[in-house]
């Protein structure tokens, strides 16, 4: 069965103060849908609601055909895995440690990990390229190392849905590469559905099959990265001539903001 | 890699259970030494000899070669203060562990969320009121402190709560808050009664003097249900040093898990506080020591500071009864004394390394 992630009729207030409005959306197996938009247009809001982290005032989201507000926060923590925005860890604990916990979801109590619970922080730890760093203390870790980590700790969970809040923002270019090419790689090879949180567009059109682009809460476009990445579409939310061309290496849209005269 | 390999996971419990054998091991000689220790001269020997006699199913025919007052003083007056001292300190440093990792603030300690004042303002009132009411050995005085700390924590958490959450700044700011109220409060009662001035701040300053058995037999449930909860949640303790969004998404309930810890580190520092008074530093700096020592595992980190605070608490205490003979020192002063020079020479060591 392929995996599929479904957000139906998704609205959402914080007080009196709509965040999220309507939003509909579905990613396959396979794919990784970027979404886009300015600050505040409640990009990492939806993720949180897709997560869990914040509930829902109204819509709904089915992960293969079951709606996740009936499962428990371990059965959804064995299914869906977050890649958060910030990840200083201020605690001096190993990368292997980190890793460790992204299996817990799968333990008891009482229970220590088993081999089964070993193996599977090892392909995590061989997939990222952290093997070597697993009795490295994380507080000594390059930020592009920190972000493998906790990638590896997302995948030891053996998630089907991952999702990532500007995984790169505080990375160097060539760290962010590395990462969204092992995305790319994870989510092709898992069949994993990828969503992603990103703040440039031109990260969003190098790396993305389809776009979600959100304007104050509100799905503005949703498609292709063709579809999407229109300088229409970019000048109406983002209040800013653009133009927008074929990058001549890789084929994908360009996006280049224009001085205002 | 080689963490993963089973030969070093193996390698990490066998060297966790060397440190809490040879800990409990130093433990148990600590108070031993300290119930040899005192005016009285009694040998460490004897009281080895008096214990062992005392043990279930063991009838040695050895003679009893010490008078039969040595045997009251140990078991009477030094035994249960030490084994007191020992479950107040172990107890205080856990909670300050427990407390560090959940509020993830380094100043935590088991009084942050006004166990303290309440403590305070409950011991307060019963010594002015004289109180003649007592229940199975245990003074007003212990009785209102208990119920003080812990009415005082039930309230500090439900004021910062909001819409079914718990915010931990919030919650540190309510108890700072609470905290300063209360100990006005109690400035008020001394200020007005000043002739109970005296016991109050006597009782504040900490001390294990005349406590007994009832102390013990009051304190150990409370210490003991607390200690083993937390040691439970160990494993979500450590995984709410990521984040509390982190937490959830991996799985942990986190505002159970904080009622939960909440409740039982409360319950180990209201029972501590309400036998032993204020005693300082050693829920703050213990956890700290230890951590810097152990790493930030809960699993392993707990356990140890129960049995490094244990330890400590009993020197302290010894230290109070002994080094102004007759007369004894609260044994707050000694743990502050002490306490804080090692921490700050481990704090600048630590600074040097990074």
């Amino acid at each position: 069965m392929t995996n599929s992630l479904v957000v139906q009729n998704l609205s959402f207030a914080y007080g009196e103060w709509p965040v999220i409005k309507n939003v509909n959306l579905s990613v396959k197996g396979g794919e990784i849908l970027g979404i886009i938009g300015p600050n505040g247009s409640g990009k990492s809001t939806l993720l949180k609601l897709i997560s869990r982290v914040l509930v829902p005032d109204q819509g709904r989201v089915f992960i293969n055909g079951e709606d996740v507000s009936l499962w428990s926060r371990r059965r959804l923590a064995r299914t869906l895995a977050v890649v958060p925005q910030d990840n200083q860890i201020q605690f001096d604990f190993t990368a292997g440690e980190i890793v460790d916990m992204g299996r817990s979801p799968y333990l008891g109590r009482f229970q220590a990990m088993s081999s089964r619970d070993r193996q599977a922080v090892k392909v995590a730890m061989r997939a990222t390229g952290t093997t070597t760093l697993a009795e490295r203390s994380v507080m000594e870790l390059s930020g592009g190392e920190r972000q493998r980590v906790i990638i590896a700790r997302a995948l030891a969970q053996e998630p089907q849905v991952l999702l990532l809040d500007e995984p790169t923002a505080s990375l160097d270019i060539n760290h962010e590469v590395e990462i969204f090419q092992l995305l790319r790689h994870l989510t092709a090879r898992r069949q994993l559905v990828t969503i992603a949180v990103l703040h440039d567009l031109n990260l969003a059109a190098e790396y993305c099959d389809n776009l979600l682009l959100l304007s104050a809460g509100a799905v503005t476009a949703w498609g292709t990265v063709e579809e999407v990445l229109t300088s229409s579409n970019i000048s109406s939310v983002y209040g800013l001539d653009v133009a927008i061309y074929e990058n001549r290496v890789t084929g994908r849209p360009h996006v280049q903001p224009l001085p205002r005269n | 890699m080689v963490n993963l390999g089973n030969t070093s996971v193996t390698g990490r419990s066998q060297r966790w259970v060397l440190t809490l054998v040879t800990l409990g091991l130093l433990l148990v000689i600590v108070m031993a030494i300290a119930a040899a220790t005192g005016p009285a001269q009694i040998r460490a020997v004897d009281v080895a000899k008096m214990l062992i006699q005392r043990l279930p199913g063991v009838s040695t025919p050895q003679q009893e070669n010490w008078p039969a007052s040595h045997s009251v003083i140990v078991f009477r007056v030094r035994l249960p203060r030490i084994i007191l001292a020992a479950m107040v300190g172990g107890g205080l440093a856990m909670a300050g562990a427990t407390y560090q990792g959940l509020l993830q603030n380094p100043m935590a300690d088991p009084y942050i969320i006004g166990i303290s004042a309440g403590a305070s303002l409950g011991a307060a009132v019963g010594v002015i009121l004289r109180g003649r009411f007592a229940f199975f050995g245990l003074s007003t005085i212990t009785l209102m402190a208990f119920g003080g700390a812990l009415l005082t924590a039930f309230v500090v958490y439900n004021i910062a709560r909001i819409g079914g959450r718990v915010p931990i700044t919030t919650l540190l700011l309510a108890g700072v808050a609470v905290s300063a109220l209360l100990s006005a409060v109690v400035s008020f009662l001394m200020v007005s009664a000043s002739q109970s001035l005296h016991e109050i701040v006597y009782w504040m300053m900490g001390s294990l003097s005349g406590r007994g058995w009832a102390h013990v037999r009051a304190s150990l449930p409370y210490l003991a249900i607390g200690g083993l909860v937390v040691l439970v949640y160990a494993r979500e303790l450590n995984i709410m040093l990521l984040g509390e969004e982190t937490a959830e998404n991996l799985g942990v309930n986190v505002e159970l898990t904080k009622v939960v810890l909440l409740t039982a580190g409360s319950l180990m520092a209201a029972a501590a506080v309400s036998v032993s008074g204020i005693i300082g530093f050693v829920g703050l700096i213990i956890p700290h020591t230890v951590r810097l020592l152990t790493g930030p595992d809960h699993r392993i980190l707990l356990p140890t500071t129960a049995l490094v605070g244990a330890i400590f608490l009993v020197v302290a205490d010894t230290i109070a009864r002994t080094i102004l003979a007759p007369a004894e020192l609260p044994v707050g002063i000694i743990t502050a004394l002490a306490g804080a020079p090692f921490f700050l020479y481990l704090l600048r060591r630590q600074q040097g390394k990074s």
